[in-house]
């Protein structure tokens, strides 16, 4: 049985209809007139406990819209969510024990207070016992190094540092259904390989976990199964294996020649590559169907005819297929 | 035009525009100094009667809430906020590498949110007129006498709200400030209740203070309760405020400025 | 057990704000003496109006007095106690009410108890002496003192439900100020230090029965000097019970309407 589940879930906003400046106010005064607007579009979606499951699109695409309708912060403006068989806004508190919630934009932590106190706070809220709180702390502080910051005032943290607080008290109640909407936002590389080591190590633990990012290593390295969504409709949804098989069927060689590259005296000559100009005028990348040559073969016709300076294998990335999901040139 | 001045004038006018198109403000203006104008009406009617206290009938004391009732609109409206934040977030070290005066920067954005509360004092004067029917001034020299001093108001709290706000590089919020600039005002100004009615002690005290400029000065003009002689000097006395409070404002600063660097950044 | 849990919640949250501001201690005494001066200066008010007129009303100093000084402790009990319900217009604008939404505890507790109004240890202080200071001076005998406790609990409860539900207004009007509710305490701040005979009957039919401000301090002191029968007094936890109804109502329909932030 799926932990969640959403059937055709849309969300309207309502938006003000005004022309901008002082006359477009009074106007608006006047006769309110209003947009709708939908952000998440009848999406369905299931879930099963333990999956770990990544939720990408552009900007505005309505990920972070979604996260707020599955965990009851916004009232659906159509369709059902069920989080272990109950509504996330009716029974909105039943819920809140089961579900852990961080949005990388915003803080949880009390502004004016210490770290500590912040977690206490959400200690007794959610009713942790003091040994599951002093070992919870513990573990953290082993992977996230809170301890360095726990009596810190929450205005006064970094970035990273306020992050990784608000990860322990996102956790602090051994949550079974986890939601993360950009947890790596504006964090470093050491600490974002920290934090993703966490979140592999919370997968394993059996949590079941909804990832959203923009950065797609964050992904990869977290995720089995990924979603995509665009003007809010799911564009993609399946294991990211299955992705990579289906649509990852090129690859590539820079090349770096003697003197210039004449691009198209070259398309002409190997009509089986595709072609493009590189950064500088000698470079030159030749991209090829995975399906019909190897890449010894390539390799093998390039260097013999045109003997290049230096070459370089591109791996094709994850990226580049979601970058043509977003663009629309791929379909399911 | 000098530069100078043409900077101070587009100041002037920006803060002037960025209040004006905040338009729940007028009407929260109207609602709330409308609402207190008509308790203390209420509360002088039911005192007075037919009689008078102190030299004050209920005619005259109509003519005085209105006044009252300008002065709290055109100070209680103004947009002490912003300076005080840009105190207390920092953002003051930015202002400080303008090439402009910051006092003055400061004083023309402030007097150009007063000019907004205008339409509020207006509409909120002309309803009084209406339902009250107050006394005109005693003479025509009386009504433009009056008119100066409310002039003399814009730089006047200017200067009071700068000082205060000023304490802001001292503390880490400004609201409790705000209250007890607003509640030492209310009081000292014969706001809540005229100044004549106070023993002299507190008179005295009332009037060591630049507070009585906001109503006592322009209504007693108004009302006639002094001759010529004595409303150029009551306005002498409030010009005096104005320069001094400058100056002190201008040397608070330089002194608090030595802050700026342990709350910048 | 739910009732239990969520006001565990709330006095920790309370209490860690307390320790934070003892910490601090600069803002707190600004905050506190413009708490006291405002009411030292209400004080001096009523002090200088009555050394020249022997009552209102048939209201006198010393009654004057009580009804102040129960309107300040009501005031700094709500500053006190729920301050935190003044941000509910910034928190609805920054989308700062949703992680309060996930949490187990009620939400109009989360946002009341997150913040202190620190002017509040002034207010109450002053609020105090001038209640008792009247209550000594206008002769309230000692009968009334549990009276005037239970007073005193419901004007803080219909103070804190009133201000609270009137800031809820802005979960539609979207706006960082809380625009009603300062209203409502100004003008109730000028119009229920007065007896409520000096007004038109429309303002006393509202202030009674619609936005039932009169039953905070006017009614019980009215009662306790004999200005109204002591039949009113019914109204006060009557006025409380629907003040915090109210409250509660609002803040439900405030969520159901929430649209949190755009990001
Ligand atoms: N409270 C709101 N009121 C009105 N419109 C909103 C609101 N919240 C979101 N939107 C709109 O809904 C759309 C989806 O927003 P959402 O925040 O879900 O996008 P997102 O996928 O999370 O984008 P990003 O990657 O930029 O975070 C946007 O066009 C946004 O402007
Ligand atoms: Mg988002």
């Amino acid at each position: 049985m799926p932990i969640l589940e959403a059937r055709s879930l849309t969300k309207t906003f309502r938006r003000p209809d005004k022309a901008s400046g002082f006359k477009g106010a009074v106007k608006h005064l006047m006769q309110r007139k209003f947009k709708n607007y939908t952000a998440v579009d009848g999406i369905d979606l299931s879930i099963d406990a333990g999956e770990s499951v990544a939720y990408v699109g552009p900007n505005g695409a309505g990920k972070s819209t979604t996260v707020k309708l599955l965990t009851g912060i916004l009232r659906p403006s159509e369709g059902t969510v069920r989080v272990m068989g109950r509504d996330p806004h009716t029974e909105r508190i039943a819920n809140a024990h089961d579900i852990g919630v961080l949005f990388g934009q915003r803080t949880q932590l009390w502004w004016d207070l210490p770290v500590e106190e912040s977690l206490k706070l959400l200690k007794h809220m959610y009713g942790v016992s003091d040994a599951d709180y002093q070992r919870r702390i513990a573990k953290f502080d082993e992977l996230l190094d809170l301890n360095e910051f726990m009596p810190a005032l929450a205005r006064t943290l970094s970035l990273g540092q306020r992050m990784r607080a608000d990860l322990a008290c996102a956790l602090i109640h051994d949550p079974k259904m986890v939601y993360l909407d950009e947890p790596t936002i504006g964090l470093d590389i050491s600490v974002k390989d920290r934090l993703r080591a966490f979140l592999r190590e919370l997968v394993n633990d059996g949590t079941t976990l909804l990832l959203t990012s923009h950065d797609l290593a964050d992904i990869e390295e977290v995720c089995e199964r990924i979603v995509v969504i665009d003007k809010g409709a799911i564009a993609y949804d399946g294991s990211i294996e299955r992705l990579k098989a289906h649509y990852i069927t090129t690859k590539a060689v820079n090349l770096y020649l003697e003197g210039t590259a004449d691009v198209p005296a070259l398309a002409e000559k190997f009509p089986d590559y595709e072609w493009t100009a590189g950064e500088a005028p000698s470079e030159v990348t030749v991209t090829y169907e995975s399906g019909r040559f190897t890449t010894a073969e390539v390799l093998g016709s390039l260097t013999a005819q045109l003997s290049p300076r230096d070459l370089s294998l591109s791996e094709p990335s994850i990226e580049d297929v979601i970058r043509r999901l977003y663009a629309g040139e791929l379909t399911k | 035009m000098t530069h100078a001045l043409a900077v101070d004038r587009a100041l002037v006018v920006i803060a002037f525009k960025r209040r004006l198109a905040y338009k729940s403000g007028w009407i929260f203006g109207l609602a709330l100094g409308g609402g207190s104008m008509l308790i203390s009406l209420t509360m002088w009617q039911n005192l007075l009667g037919d009689g008078s206290l102190n030299g004050y009938d209920w005619a005259s004391m109509r003519a005085y809430t209105i006044i009252g009732f300008i002065a709290a609109t055109m100070v209680f409206g103004a947009a002490d906020y912003q300076i005080a934040d840009r105190i207390l977030d920092g953002h003051i070290a930015v202002d400080m590498t303008k090439p402009v005066d910051f006092q003055r920067a400061r004083a023309a954005e402030y007097i150009g949110s007063m000019i907004s509360t205008a339409p509020t004092a207006a509409l909120g004067v002309l309803g009084a007129w209406l339902l009250f029917d107050p006394p005109g001034p005693v003479t025509p020299t009386a009504g433009l006498l009056t008119a100066l001093s409310f002039v003399l108001l814009f730089p006047l709290a200017f200067g009071i709200t700068y000082l205060s706000v000023l304490v802001c590089f001292w503390t880490k919020r400004y609201l409790g400030i705000m209250w007890l600039r607003e509640a030492l005002l209310s009081f000292f100004s014969g706001l809540m209740i005229p100044l004549a009615f106070m023993p002299g002690w507190l008179q005295a005290a009332a009037w060591a203070l630049p507070f009585p400029h906001f109503t006592t000065t322009p209504s007693a003009i108004y009302l006639g309760r002094v001759d010529t002689a004595g409303a150029l000097g009551l306005i002498a006395a409030e010009a005096a405020w104005v320069v001094g409070l400058w100056y002190a404002g201008r040397l608070v600063f330089r002194f608090a400025v030595r802050k700026v660097t342990v709350h910048g950044g | 057990m739910p009732i239990r849990h969520a006001s565990g919640v709330y006095w920790r949250a309370l209490a860690a704000h307390v320790r934070s501001v003892i910490e601090y201690p600069a803002d707190l005494w600004i905050m506190a003496t413009a708490g006291a001066v405002w009411n030292v200066l209400q004080f001096a008010f009523l002090a200088v109006l009555f050394a020249n007129v022997p009552h209102i009303e048939g209201w006198g100093f010393h009654e004057m007095l009580m009804l102040s000084g129960l309107l300040s402790i009501a005031g700094g009990a709500n500053a006190l106690c729920f301050d935190g319900a003044w941000n509910t217009g910034s928190m609805v604008i920054k989308g700062d009410i949703d992680y309060r939404i996930t949490r187990p505890a009620p939400v109009i507790l989360q946002v009341g108890s997150s913040h202190i109004g620190l002017q509040s240890f002034g207010e109450l202080a002053l609020g105090f002496a001038m209640l008792v200071y009247g209550w000594i001076g206008a002769g309230v005998g000692m009968a009334w003192i549990p009276v005037g406790a239970l007073a005193i609990v419901c004007a803080a409860l219909i103070q804190t439900a009133l201000v609270t539900a009137f800031c809820a207004v802005n979960f539609w009007i979207k706006s960082p100020m809380s625009i009603f509710a300062f209203l409502l305490i100004q003008l109730q701040g000028g119009a229920m230090k007065l007896p409520l005979g000096v007004f038109p009957a429309a303002v006393r039919v509202v202030a009674l029965f619609i936005v039932p401000v009169a039953f905070i301090n006017v009614v019980p002191v009215a009662v306790f000097t004999g200005h109204m029968t002591a039949w009113w007094l019914v109204g006060v936890p009557l006025a409380a019970v629907a003040a915090v109804a109210l409250a509660a109502g609002v803040y439900r329909l405030g969520l159901r309407a929430y649209d949190s932030a755009g990001h």
